[in-house]
């Protein structure tokens, strides 16, 4: 079986993210500066 | 997020999943290693629970459930590998300004997770305290536009309460008003995660991680970077209050 997270259950909101866009400051999240500098 | 990620030796800019007031529930279809961070929502496996920022094995078949976190918003669940999604510009996030990365995570989806890493898990646990409920106190710098509002103090004066209509892209602030110094409009500025910015409402706005890269409304402070990632954890209702150090320089 592939290693895979399947979503059983969502509540208001679940979204994936990374460090951010290098250079569009944008997405990233609370835990890291807004993109990679 | 990285924490998260840390904690299960993942690179810190691995993809995780970013859960908004608990709810999520995950079934592992292999064995998997995965940590929570962030606002510490109730965790169980398959009901025997699990804690935070710690590191916990599924097992295939098992689910990982989450409840409400009593403080803070966002909790992050990171998976030994990552969650193995094609990036978009060099990230896997979703951008809810701009709607590029993946779309929303919903029931029914399966993420893929990518091949473990080399390296091992060094700690089981990392004690860390949960984002604060109450008022929460944010450091900001003035500037660069703290002169286009009547009383600049007036920021640091009002409790400001988070309101219900923020999002990713940034707290917006209830509770007061800064009153505009003039009819004056500023050419649109590079924005930067923890600008607050003043619309014509005089409800003040703080960037957050989705914000947009400009804006024509004037900054009267930033929120200290260090800060930003606790404002990002208010929930609606929470009181808001800023302690604004004088800015080191002047715009001209």
């Amino acid at each position: 079986m592939n290693r895979a997270l399947e979503m059983v259950a969502v509540g208001p909101s679940a979204l994936v993210q990374d460090l951010g866009r290098p250079g569009l400051g944008a997405a990233g999240g609370p835990g890291r500066p807004t993109a990679r500098r | 997020m990285t924490l998260a990620n840390r904690l299960v030796a993942n690179d810190e800019g691995a993809a995780a999943v970013e859960v908004l007031l608990g709810g999520l529930a995950v079934r592992a279809t292999s064995l998997l290693t995965v940590a929570l961070a962030g606002a510490a929502a109730p965790a169980s496996v398959d009901g025997t629970p699990v804690g935070h920022h710690a590191v916990v094995d599924l097992r295939p078949g098992q689910v990982l459930r989450l409840g409400t976190p009593p403080t803070g918003l966002r909790t992050y669940l990171a998976v030994r590998g990552g969650i193995d999604v094609a990036p978009v510009l060099g990230s896997c996030s979703t951008d809810t300004l701009s709607g590029i990365g993946p779309p929303p995570v919903r029931a029914g989806d399966v993420l893929p997770v990518g091949p473990e890493p080399t390296e091992l898990p060094v700690i089981d646990v990392a004690p860390v305290r949960p984002p604060p409920g109450g008022t929460v106190v944010l450091r900001a710098v003035a500037g660069p536009r703290a002169d286009f509002v009547a009383d600049p103090a007036s920021l640091a004066a009002i409790t400001w309460t988070a309101s219900s209509r923020s999002d990713r892209i940034g707290m917006r602030l209830s509770g007061g008003r800064l009153r505009r110094s003039g009819d004056e409009e500023v050419p649109s500025e590079g924005m930067v995660r923890g600008a607050i910015q003043v619309p014509p409402s005089g409800e003040p706005v703080v960037f957050l991680a989705d914000h947009p890269v400009t804006g024509g409304y004037p900054v009267v402070a930033t929120v200290c970077d260090a800060e930003v990632d606790r404002a990002a954890q208010v929930r609606p209702g929470q009181g808001v209050r800023f302690v604004v150090a004088p800015a080191p320089f002047q715009i001209s």
